[in-house]
């Protein structure tokens, strides 16, 4: 089964700490990694792919240790450094990829053709590599991470400098192969984009993992974050004046028909405002929870950190 | 948020002009060079030399009776005498091959990165032209140079004049010191436009060291050759380093041979004419950099 | 069906056509032509009719064209140009991570490496100097006979220390750059045993011994070992600057930095 396991993973550069004692494990389907710069996304991307050994801890691909070699069979690694031999054709790089795999020159050009079919560069794979746009390097490099057909895939902010269109494609082509059964780690910082397809969220802040779960769940932990509501109700006014007083409400605003309520721990005001609305005193029409986006859920964790 | 808050506000003092501002590319530049390891271990053994002329000067003053003796046995004559030697033209000349594997090493650091990772267009977006760009660099390649060659030099002519019992040294030799900043600024100029346009054109390391050493080595083997076949002594005019060797000798007032009298004058244009070609080639690769890429 | 050997195959063949097709092979190819020209112009001088004539060419050829530029100019500097750059320059340019991250072992990368750059570097220095001795006449054929041994050595040992430094060091090329034309210029001139340290020294030592029943002989502070043990040196040199460079690719963390 396709998986990637950090058990207590500690990884120092020399008197700094990259990643602090990690833990986590993902099988089949499509996880994504956030953190801020520095957070130690890369440091993890790097394990997982057998670029470097932990301080301690174990860092394993299929239950292979990830610097062995046997574990970069199951493999595909899409680096973020936008680096290239520059000479050669996007086609023939991502053949000489697949070769390094060990497949023969005729197998290894039907998957390059698979590949750049894949992530659309069928039709642009003979140019040389640099005059390509930084979005085509990226779809390169994901072809080459994809050629071979790992079970296992890291993609290092696959996203960067990809059009709309382009991204909403490589998306749609992640889930896909995290439907397939691939286990597949995207480091990014379009959190907006990959919440959709995600099924599991990691957060890092500071070399630690903070969070680890569906952003539904994550939310959930955090029910007694700061939140900010908007309410529609009928009569405003009186409405207002009763929040106010309450001790979970930090302030609230009157925004022509709506009410903007700053709220201090989500969960209790939530409770107390369903039975306040049970009595009837005024009738709620809409509840809105304005920042439950992934990036206030994050912005919370790094705050909280 | 207003952009008051954010602490940005217009520059209240009195702006320099860009040639001072070049400075700030020299200083940069050699913050580059000066932070790599490998250039201090460089600096290190090329600086071997001046500690030999360093202890022997201090050995030759000390030791009455032996140090003359010791001088005379090194070559290293602190007067200017009447076969016309010169300690410190002959300590700068040996450092021709640290200045030639130091230049070799410092292109790519201080003009190939920047065109190899289009640094360019960051020095020339801040009001600086290619010239004040050049100025910048060239002073960087002047002062590596001059490390490692005037400023030893100068030092044991101060040495020794520290050890002599009055001023009378400096004052009655006060020409060396004019001779050494001469024979230096003809260096400087010379490898400096050399390896400017070397630089920009082969950005890396490797490539720049390949065509540099080949350029000085064969250039030597070649004339040398070419004289001895032809009898004409003027196809010593191909050697680069001869020329600089013979033109900066000049300032010190004598020559090597007697034909590198005759021959100066045609060293002094062979010199003119290859920084004109290198400066030439840099101010294109400069003003048309973005075509080129 | 994926094979191993098909995989370093690949590996040596595209870092053999990067490396043939760079701008390297390029300038080295000046210097090359540079050198031959001035055999061209070298060979006027002697007359070559007589056996005693060909031999007075010899030594002379020795001296001048095979130690001072072929040994100790054209080798290190072609050995630099490939050496360093067929591991190196993928560390420089920060592509090592895309072989790194493949199911090759990490000591087969530096083996495949080594055996794309190592026999380059020989055949250049060889088809220089093959070149050079053609040019030069009876004096060239019979230093190629001579020579080609310890030339072919040579390179093989400078080949793999530059191998050795591109793995081991961050900026290979720059050692390298002050390797070639410091250390070796440097050590190898100099008295005593410090000469050892070039891998120059044993080279030349070995022509000298090879030319000597013809008149070659060494520079008066050169002081040559024999040419038994100059054999053994440049290759223990090569094995184990091959085995060292294998051993530190194997445990060494790459660690891209970034521009």
């Amino acid at each position: 089964m396709a998986e990637i396991c950090f058990d207590q993973v500690t990884r120092f550069y020399g008197p700094v700490i990259g990643i602090n004692q990690v833990s986590f494990t993902l099988g089949p389907g499509v996880a994504a990694l956030f953190g801020a710069n520095g957070a130690g996304k890369s440091t993890v991307m790097r394990l997982a792919s057998g670029q470097i050994r932990p301080s301690l801890g174990q860092v394993s691909i299929n239950g292979l240790p990830a610097w062995s070699t046997l574990a970069k069979r199951h493999l595909g690694y899409c680096p973020d450094v936008d680096r290239f031999y520059e000479e050669m054709s996007g086609w023939e790089f991502v053949q000489f990829m697949v070769q390094l795999h060990g497949y023969s020159s005729r197998e290894a050009r039907r998957r390059t053709e698979e590949a750049l079919e894949l992530v659309g560069m069928s039709a642009r794979a003979q140019r040389p590599l640099a005059t390509y746009s930084q979005g085509m390097r990226q779809r390169i490099k994901l072809a080459q991470a994809l050629a071979h057909q790992p079970e296992v895939l890291l993609l290092d902010e696959p996203l960067a400098g990809v059009d709309p269109g382009g991204r909403r494609q490589l998306l749609e082509l992640f889930a896909h192969l995290g439907d397939q059964g691939c286990t597949v780690l995207i480091s990014t910082h379009m959190l907006e984009e990959v919440e959709q397809l995600a099924q599991v969220v990691l957060v890092l802040v500071q070399g630690r993992l903070v969070a680890q779960g569906t952003l539904d769940e994550i939310r959930s932990w955090l029910a007694d974050r700061p939140l900010i509501v908007a309410l529609e109700a009928e009569p405003l006014r009186p409405l207002a004046g009763e929040l106010i007083g309450w001790e979970e409400v930090r302030s609230v605003q009157i925004d022509g028909s709506c009410l903007v309520v700053q709220v201090r721990q989500a969960g209790m005001f939530f409770r107390r405002l369903n039975a306040a609305a049970a009595q009837g005193r005024w009738q709620l029409r809409r509840m809105e929870p304005l920042d439950t986006g992934a990036e206030a859920v994050f912005r919370y964790l790094h705050q909280r950190s | 948020m207003q952009i008051d808050l954010a602490h940005y506000h217009r520059w209240e003092g009195r702006l320099r002009g860009p040639w001072y501002s070049a400075l700030a590319v020299t200083r940069a530049t050699l913050r580059q060079v000066f932070r790599r390891k490998v250039f201090w271990i460089l600096l290190a053994l090329g600086m071997l030399n001046f500690l030999l002329y360093f202890a022997l000067i201090y050995a030759g003053t000390q030791l009455p009776g032996v140090g003359d003796r010791i001088m005379e046995r090194f070559d290293f004559t602190v007067h200017p005498d009447a076969q016309r030697r010169n300690g410190y033209l002959r300590f700068m000349e040996q450092q021709g091959l640290v200045v030639m594997v130091m230049m070799a090493f410092a292109g790519s650091v201080i003009i190939g990165g920047d065109f190899r990772q289009r640094g360019v267009s960051f020095y020339l977006a801040h009001g600086l032209s290619p010239w004040h760009y050049l100025w910048g660099k060239w002073l960087a390649v002047a002062v590596l140079l001059g490390s490692v060659t005037v400023l030893p030099a100068l030092v044991l002519f101060v040495e020794y004049g520290m050890f002599t019992s009055d001023f009378h040294y400096w004052w009655e030799n006060k020409a060396v010191v004019v001779s050494v900043l001469g024979y230096g600024l003809v260096m400087a100029v010379v490898l400096g436009a050399v390896l400017l346009a070397l630089g920009a054109w082969l950005r890396k390391t490797v490539p720049i060291a390949i065509t540099w050493t080949s350029l000085f080595l064969l250039s030597a083997a070649w004339s040398e050759q070419l004289r001895r076949t032809t009898g004409d002594p003027h196809w010593r005019l191909l050697n680069l380093w001869r020329d600089i060797r013979c033109v900066g000798r000049a300032f010190f007032g004598f020559y090597a041979r007697r034909e590198d009298v005759q021959l100066a004058p045609w060293a002094a244009g062979a010199l003119a004419a290859v920084v004109l070609i290198c400066v030439g080639y840099l101010w294109a690769k400069l003003v048309h950099w973005r075509r080129w890429e | 069906m994926k094979s191993w050997w098909y995989a370093w195959r690949a590996l040596v063949w595209v870092t053999l056509g990067r490396l043939w097709w760079s701008v390297h092979t390029l300038l080295l190819l000046f210097p090359t032509a540079a050198l031959m020209l001035f055999v061209l112009r070298y060979r006027e001088r002697f007359a070559q009719a007589q056996p005693e004539q060909v031999i007075e060419a010899f030594a002379q050829f020795t001296q001048t064209v095979v130690v001072m530029l072929v040994v100790s100019f054209l080798l290190p500097v072609v050995a630099l140009g490939f050496g360093t750059t067929g591991l190196g320059g993928d560390r420089e340019e920060g592509t090592l991570v895309f072989l790194l991250t493949r199911p090759l072992p990490r000591w087969s990368i530096a083996l495949g490496k080594w055996a794309a750059t190592v026999p380059l570097v020989v055949l250049f220095t060889w088809g220089a100097f093959a070149g050079v001795c053609w040019l030069m006449g009876p004096a060239g054929r019979m230093a190629w006979r001579g020579y080609a041994l310890p030339l072919f050595w040579g390179a093989m040992a400078y080949g793999s220390f530059f191998h050795l430094l591109a793995t081991w060091v961050r900026y290979p090329t720059v050692v390298g750059v002050v390797y070639a034309l410091f250390v070796e210029a440097l050590l190898g001139n100099m008295p005593g045993v410090i000469k050892r340290f070039s891998i120059g020294y044993y080279v030349r030592s070995w022509i000298y011994e090879l030319g000597a029943p013809w008149g070659v002989s060494p520079p008066e502070m050169f002081v040559p070992l024999e040419a038994t043990s100059c054999a053994w040196t440049l290759i223990a040199i090569t094995l184990g600057s091959l085995a060292l460079s294998a051993w530190v690719l194997q445990t060494k963390e790459y660690i891209q930095q970034e521009r």
